[in-house]
């Protein structure tokens, strides 16, 4: 089986950049993206904030841009799903299932995903009803009735942010306290359209093609009500895309992965770019740039191999 | 009085300046050019989303792009920065500009040769960048004035692409680490020129002649070339900030990993910066993520909420 010098896992604004930078090099590498490629980009229509496009650019056609300029320079993109890695030994492995691959180094670039409750009538009515994102989305809920879950500070952050579009907004927490720092719950308990349940979760989404309704269970009496509702937020934070990572490589206890020096891992020759590093930023330039990073670093760590 | 004032011209400045404006702040730029180090490029083609752009056009586009979130932008040298009650105070063309925060994004700037012809052919065949420029010399000749590893560096890249590479020494050998020497060596395309100094850079529109001056016999000799690339390393001209932010030995300003300095308040992006990449994707994004830490910062200092993730103004597919 051949070796590649580099596979780039992941194929987001920092998986792309990485590959753009790398197949310039020379280095020919191997881009993973994925059955659903693009990362979070795909998913949204106008990007006004990528530096360079004053007129804004479709989120889609951005990254079909990245993927034309990779290819253009020689990368090879494969849109598989990676399963299962070893980064126990050199060259490193990585299985898709369908094929397995060798590298000398790798860029793992495999973003964060919204997290979900994890019902199968949440999945039904995603998009339907069911948002992860109260800026995407809170716009098609003006005058309407909707509950936030979660009860950390972005749940605070985004119920607030709802009741400039909700008639009511009802936070909707598992637990009996708030994870949310206490200036974050002050803000939301001064809200008069915002109202608190604890101990309280959703069992099941309702509604025919449309959510109209759900299924609330008080955790302590083990009681279930039904009730009306326009829209659900589910705002229980993001999560790194690691899975497949775990016990191979350093990771903090959120999942994310441990850097140093911006793209270094504790594995040299593996480094890392974009969401699944950053909790913080999360912005499509910020992930290009630490792809270029991790690009540049992969290059200098291949060529003292080679020297 | 502005919420953040960004010192420099370039991707870094503008890229920041987006990012402010979107966050609803009052921001001033104020930089001594606009394109900063990638004007030093004739074409920037690994730009991610841009085929193909030019390094002024690339600035001048994410200028325009800041400019629909109300920045404001003033032509000017920086002389004194000094903080003050509630921000800082910047001083440029004596006037005075006062702000709550600061965005350092001055870059940096390469070593000149300093010869005649020089400012002439820059950007016109006079590459101070290997890495941005040596695709561009496909099969053609170049020449690599420099010193030690970055030199090496930029040689060895150019022996990918170049037909022909004079390596301009002023002694009878390359410097510069044992490894990447070996490397030079053995490449057939690159061949020492001992013993000379660049007197003078002439041509039409473009590069053509190098003028050498053998140091050796004291004799004149001409190269002709499609390229010369300067590899004299950085000058960081941050002077006027040594007083307010830590800098490290190359007089580059020190960050953190969230893009802040050793003083509250003031945050640093770009090639000022001491990280070692010197790239427009990454100066770009470094803006964004100085922006965003200077909001949490402001936005914390007055009690309202600190940062969560910019994705107003993109919507959802439905």
């Amino acid at each position: 089986m051949a070796t590649h010098k580099l596979i780039i896992i992941g194929s987001g604004p920092a998986g792309l950049t990485a590959g753009i930078y790398a197949a310039r090099a020379g280095l020919k590498p191997v881009i993973l993206a994925g059955l659903t490629f693009g990362g979070q980009l795909m998913l949204t229509t106008e990007v006004e904030n990528f530096p360079g496009f004053p007129e804004g650019i479709l989120g889609p056609d951005l990254m079909q841009n990245f993927i034309k300029q990779s290819e253009r320079f020689g990368a090879q993109i494969v849109y598989e799903d990676v399963v299962k890695v070893d980064f126990s030994s050199k060259p490193f492995k990585l299985s898709t299932g369908d094929h397995e691959y060798l590298a000398e180094s790798v860029i793992i670039s495999t973003g964060a995903s919204s997290m979900w409750l994890g019902l199968p009538s949440e999945e039904k009515f995603r998009g339907k009803g069911v948002s992860s994102c109260a800026t995407c989305d809170g716009f098609f809920f003006k005058g309407k009735e909707i509950i936030v879950v979660g009860g950390g500070d972005s749940a605070m952050e985004e119920a607030t942010y709802l009741t400039k579009f909700a008639s009511k907004v009802t936070v909707l927490n598992r637990s009996d306290s708030f994870r949310a720092s206490k200036i974050m719950l002050d803000r939301a308990k001064a809200n008069p359209k915002i109202s608190f349940e604890t101990s309280k979760t959703i069992e099941e989404f309702l509604g025919n093609g449309k959510l109209t309704a759900v299924k609330v269970k008080d955790i302590t009496t083990g009681k279930v009500d039904e009730r009306k509702i326009d829209g659900v937020f589910i705002a229980i934070g993001h999560k790194p895309n690691t899975e497949v990572f775990k016990g191979q490589i350093d990771l903090d206890a959120k999942g994310y992965i441990n850097s140093i020096d911006q793209t270094k891992t504790n594995i040299p020759g593996i480094f890392v770019g974009g969401d699944v590093r950053d909790y913080r930023y999360r912005q499509a330039i910020t992930a290009s740039g630490m792809g270029c990073m991790a690009a540049m670093d992969a290059e200098k760590y291949l060529g003292m191999d080679e020297a | 009085m502005y919420d953040v004032i960004i010192i420099g011209g370039g991707v870094a400045a503008f890229s920041a300046a987006l990012f402010s404006g979107r966050r609803g702040l009052k921001v001033l730029v104020i930089g001594k050019d606009v394109g900063g180090q990638a004007n030093s490029t004739d074409t920037i083609e690994n730009y991610p989303g841009l085929e193909e752009s030019g390094g002024f056009e690339l600035v001048s586009s994410i200028r325009r792009q800041a400019e629909k979130w109300g920045l404001e932008f003033i032509e000017a040298e920086v002389s004194k920065v000094k903080p003050v009650e509630n921000g800082f105070v910047v001083e440029a063309f004596g006037n005075q500009y006062k702000s709550q925060s600061l965005i350092l994004a001055f870059g940096k700037t390469p070593r000149d040769l300093e010869v005649p012809g020089e400012s002439e052919f820059k950007g016109r065949g006079i590459s101070y960048c290997a890495n941005c420029d040596a695709p561009l010399h496909k099969g053609q000749t170049v020449a690599v004035a420099g010193f030690g590893d970055v030199s090496l560096d930029a040689i060895l890249l150019l022996s990918k692409y170049a037909k022909h590479i004079y390596a301009l020494s002023k002694t009878d050998k390359l410097f510069g680490h044992p490894m990447l020497l070996k490397s030079v060596v053995k490449k057939s395309n690159v061949e020492l020129v001992p013993f000379v100094e660049i007197q003078e850079i002439t041509g039409q529109s473009r590069i053509e002649k190098l003028k050498l001056l053998e140091r050796n016999t004291g004799t004149r000799k001409d190269l002709l070339v499609d390229g010369l690339f300067v590899e004299l390393g950085y000058v960081v001209n941050a002077e006027f900030v040594k007083d307010l932010v830590a800098l490290d030995d190359n007089s580059q300003v020190v960050v953190g990993a969230d893009q802040s300095t050793s003083t509250p308040g003031v945050f640093a992006a770009g090639d000022c910066t001491n990280r070692p990449y010197k790239q427009a994707a990454i100066s770009a994004g470094e803006g964004a993520a100085a922006a965003l830490a200077c909001y949490d910062y402001l936005a914390r200092l007055s009690g309202r909420t600190g940062l969560t993730s910019d994705w107003t103004q993109i919507k959802r597919i439905k």
